[in-house]
């Protein structure tokens, strides 16, 4: 017996918990403390050569799915698919794609040392368990799976018909044997299930149920199992079945709920095998088989459908333990296949790798998404989706001021992987165009434009009939938005679905509400740290003529707070502590408050919804696919900018959304694939483009900003160019530096006013006054000191400066609010013109000038008129 | 389409004795309800040259099913060795699982049958020792 006892299998210094070779021999996979499945080569194992030799590879891939340890990894008999299953209560089994590229949720620590073999991919998660899962086997035929968990139950899960399973949870002193013992679960040799558990250690024996219904039958095979504890598991005689057999063949569609199984009491010395029947009749022999599966099915693993184990099995076992399978409706077939040629498959959303809400990747450089330059070609190598996607969960959330943080796993899970889980492999899997669109996302209908028949056209009209050319592909791609990232796991309980539920898509949203950083948030103090989700469960119904989908809506907290069901496929969803929203792919509206009250519904858009904001408070931006937004007041049930078109983009077609947001002020940001970011006031009624090339240059543009904090600092973060070196050539000239640069300061005033960011602007407004004075730029300095002085008598329409938009904000503030808020909030405009003078002070030429403004200024508030003074209200 | 389809035969005592019974293990799926009984066959082709040495094994008679998965075991009684010619009992010959719905076959499953001496003596020394 050779030893073999390689070093190099590792999972980072975690212990390892199970290993299993591959039927072909030609791999094995091992399971980890680090939360990791890895797939090795045996090759380097067995052949010394090949271990010395460095082209070959060992690992073959390192799924990274699971949240805890994974204590058990299985392989199927035909070797195509292999069974996890971990502390986080979830079996996932993976099978392996032909196409190139990692395999998904590598997290970005590990991402660059292990180069990644084989594809394997999570093609479905068997949620179920409610505590860990200890053991797990595959029946020789491939058509079950077993898993058997610390919550004292065990779950078969049929593969034909997807997996469902029909938890069996044995007496309650059962514990699940340890590995030390061998198996707890086994399936025989004739596909029975055997299920051994060391009741209690006062010993008890061990107890065994038949799980399938395949019999025995004839001089079949034998029940080998457990061997290893003989005293502990007696087994009898076949104990040959009868009548029952015959009622599971009857039983068809509609399996009652009271053929499910109820926890059973398993005696422990029972083995059950099964019989056909045999019978004489009319001097013919007739032979009644044994109705051991479900409706035919030779596809591999499909959709979930619900595997009943009928309540024979509660009684003595004595009884057939068939399955009597619900004929589930025709799995949708798309979800089968592990490789990238799904064609558009757009309804599967899955919960995650949505950037949209994600306002805090603006503050980290996106330069490297990538940006693909049409969105029509839909089937992308997986490797570029899901780095994209990856990217996109690469970002820890930090909540800039005011905009919600979507993608919730501010909880720094371990793998950046995060969310995981079967629908986000899922839309992997069947929606790459999701991925797609992910990072150079929403192809906004307009912007792609990708029916290049309409070639780069910049009408407008053209632009939304190209929208209405290609609808399927922007349903498609509106659709494929998927929510938020990480799939906030809750603990729910194997919830039998009755009714053929094929298709279930997941979208969850974690709304937080913990708004860390600016202090002006009024709102939620600091110690709000509750963790809202909103989550989303789409189920796909086949009904006579047609398929209808239908969502249920939960808000969670710890627990359930509400639920509700709508008609529709929800494609995006956001929402605050307040209220929330969802859009379903017909372009309908419903927004719940947070109670679970429905307070809008069926509120049918213009077009399919691509983006689905919201802000801390009552502001709900829309931007559908043709390329307009709206922004609701849900206080107000109000519409406070109604289907403005989007800004102008010279290369429309190469542009994306990347994200969208609305601030508190209910303004709405988007920001452009390629770094552009642009705000919309109302006031003017256009959008404004926060990053400025040329103010790039200026030197005031850093990135170590003391306000790096605000808004404005964030977004223009993001639009770094890459090529400033270009942009430098164009500077060389002293004077022209300097213009730039007090244009770029300017611009900043103004942006900030507008960006309504009061520190912002005080930075920017003292930089300007200071670079002003240093270059005793007296004309400037005097324009603004007039506009901070403002006039001498109470004038209402006092409207030549452009702080008016400030002072007519629509805020809710009060107007009159006095300096002495806390959060700083107001700022008036003649402190500030007073607390500038020094500075000016400081260039002599300039003194006279100061000495004039000081005494105007000194007249002006002995007046005592303080509302007109108010910068920000 | 066929709404019976036949997934998997296995033959339980493979190789054994010639007089020892054959062991099918069939298992069917049923993709829709049929209405009347489904009749499996065993044939054995005693002789290649005609049909008239087929020996009809055994035949059994299965309820009509309903859509599902359908396993049962069929033990049929070995061929008689007296209606088979002599020339033909030793070598290769063939043996058929036969399915008939109304009294026609839609399956047909073939297998290759060897027979030969147990004996390597009897092996070597040929086909004519007389065989009782």
């Amino acid at each position: 017996m050779k030893i073999l006892k390689p070093t190099w299998v590792e999972h980072s210094g975690y212990s390892i918990f199970s290993i299993d070779i591959h039927p072909d021999g030609t791999r094995f996979a091992t399971g980890g403390g680090d939360n990791k499945v890895k797939i090795w080569s045996i090759a380097p194992v067995v052949v010394e050569e090949a271990e010395l030799d460095s082209n070959v590879p060992r690992l073959l891939n390192s799924m990274e799915s699971h949240y805890g340890p994974v204590n058990c990894v299985r392989w199927s008999r035909d070797g195509k698919y292999l069974a996890s299953g971990s502390d986080d209560n979830l079996v996932m089994v993976w099978g392996l794609t032909l196409s190139g590229g990692r395999s998904s949720f590598i997290s970005v620590g590990s991402s660059t040392s292990e180069k990644i073999v084989e594809n394997w991919i999570c093609v479905y998660t068997l949620r179920g368990h409610s505590a860990d899962i200890s053991e797990i086997a595959w029946s020789p035929d491939g058509k079950y799976l077993a898993s058997s968990s610390f919550d004292k139950s065990i779950i078969i899960w049929d593969c034909l018909n997807s997996f469902s399973g029909q938890p069996m949870s044995v007496s309650e002193k059962a514990k699940l044997i340890k590995r030390a013992y061998g198996d707890a679960v086994r399936v025989g040799n004739d596909g029975q299930l055997i299920v051994g558990m060391m009741i209690g250690t006062s010993g008890g024996g061990g107890g065994v149920a038949g799980g399938s219904g395949v019999g025995g039958g004839g001089g079949g095979a034998e029940l080998s199992m457990l061997a290893e504890n003989p005293d502990q598991l007696t087994m009898e005689d076949e104990t040959s079945t009868s009548s029952k057999n015959n009622t599971s063949t009857t039983t068809t569609s509609t399996t009652s709920a009271s053929d499910i199984g109820v926890p059973i009491q398993i005696h422990p010395t029972q083995v059950v095998k099964q019989r056909q029947k045999e019978t004489i009749i009319n001097g013919r022999r007739r032979i009644t088989p044994l109705n051991i599966g479900g409706p035919a099915s030779s596809q591999a693993i499909t959709k979930p459908s619900p595997l009943a184990i009928p309540s024979h099995l509660n009684h003595n076992l004595n009884g057939t333990p068939t399955i009597s399978p619900q004929s589930s409706t025709t799995a949708t077939t798309t979800d089968n296949d592990n490789n990238n040629n799904n064609s558009l498959e757009p309804m599967d959303i899955t919960g995650n790798n949505n950037s949209s809400s994600n306002s805090e990747s603006l503050s980290k450089s996106n330069t490297d998404s990538p940006t693909t330059p049409t969105a029509k070609t839909v089937h992308q190598p997986l490797s570029a989706m899901l780095k994209a996607a990856k990217q996109q969960q690469q970002q820890t959330p930090r909540d800039s001021s005011g905009s919600k943080s979507g993608s919730g796993s501010t909880q720094t899970t371990p793998t950046g992987s995060t969310s995981t889980g079967n629908s986000e492999v899922l839309a992997k899997r069947r929606n790459l165009e999701v991925q797609e669109s992910t990072s150079k996302k929403k192809t906004k209908s307009s912007a792609s434009s990708s029916s290049s028949s309409t070639s780069a056209s910049k009408d407008k009209t053209t632009a939304s009939s190209s929208a209405s050319d290609s609808s399927s592909k922007h349903q498609s791609s509106a659709n494929n938005q998927a929510g938020n990232a990480p799939m906030f796991f809750n603990d729910r309980l194997s919830s039998i679905q009755l009714q053929p539920a094929t298709g279930s898509n997941h979208i969850s949203k974690h709304l937080t509400t913990h708004d860390q950083t600016i202090p002006r948030s009024s709102s939620a103090s600091t110690s709000d740290n509750f963790n809202l989700i909103l989550d989303i469960n789409i189920v796909e119904q086949e009904l006579l003529e047609s398929t209808e989908y239908f969502s249920t809506i939960r808000y969670l907290k710890d627990s359930i707070l509400w639920e509700n069901k709508i008609n529709g496929k929800v494609c995006v969803a956001t929402g605050n502590r307040h209220w929330c929203a969802v859009a379903t792919h017909d372009a309908t509206l419903h927004i719940f408050n947070y109670n679970g009250v429905s307070i809008m519904s069926n509120i049918v858009l213009r077009n399919q919804v691509s983006f689905l904001e919201s802000n801390n408070q009552y502001h709900l931006l829309i931007i559908t696919c043709d390329g307009y937004f709206s922004v609701w007041d849900i206080k107000k049930r109000k519409c406070e900018i109604s289907n403005r078109e989007l800004p102008f983009f010279l290369n429309r077609d190469k542009l994306t959304i990347r994200n969208a947001l609305v601030t508190e002020e209910g303004k709405p940001i988007i920001s452009m694939s390629n770094g552009v970011s642009y705000v919309f006031t109302d006031t003017v009624g256009e959008w404004i483009k926060i990053t400025d090339r040329l103010g790039s240059l200026s030197e005031f543009n850093s990135n170590a900003d003391t306000t790096s904090i605000g808004m404005l600092a964030k977004l223009q973060q993001a639009g770094k160019p890459s090529s400033v070196t270009d942009l430098m050539t164009l500077s060389n000239d002293r004077a022209s530096q300097l213009q730039l640069s007090t244009t770029f300061l300017e611009k900043q005033l103004f942006l900030a006013t507008i960006l309504s960011s009061p520190s912002e602007y005080r930075h920017w407004l003292f930089t300007y006054v200071t670079h002003l004075t240093n270059h005793a730029n007296q004309l400037r300095l005097q324009e603004i000191c007039n506009d901070l002085l403002g006039p001498s008598c109470n004038n209402n329409s006092f409207s030549k400066n452009l702080f008016d938009n400030i002072d007519n904000n629509s805020n809710n503030n009060n107007s009159n609010k006095s300096n002495n808020n806390n959060d700083n909030q107001d700022l008036s405009k003649r402190e500030l013109l007073r607390e500038l003078l020094p500075t000016i002070a400081k260039n002599r030429t300039l003194q006279r000038m100061v000495g004039q403004y000081r005494e105007s200024l000194n007249q002006f508030t002995s007046n005592k008129d303080n509302s007109l003074d108010i910068l920000f209200s | 389409m066929s709404h019976i389809k036949l997934t998997q035969v296995l033959i339980h005592n493979n190789p054994a004795n010639f007089d020892t019974p054959l062991i099918f293990d069939i298992s069917f799926e049923c993709i829709s309800p049929i209405k009347e009984e489904l009749e499996w066959k065993v044939v054995y082709v005693g002789s290649a040259d005609s049909e008239k040495n087929d020996q009809l094994l055994d035949s059994i008679l299965l309820d009509p099913v309903s859509v599902g998965t359908y396993q049962f075991v069929f033990e049929v009684d070995p061929p008689d060795s007296s209606r088979i010619p002599k020339d033909d009992l030793l070598g290769v010959t063939v043996v058929f699982l036969i399915c008939a719905y109304k009294g026609r076959d839609f399956i047909r499953l073939g297998y290759y049958v060897s027979n030969s001496y147990c004996d390597q003596e009897l092996i070597d020394v040929g086909l004519s020792i007389n065989y009782h």
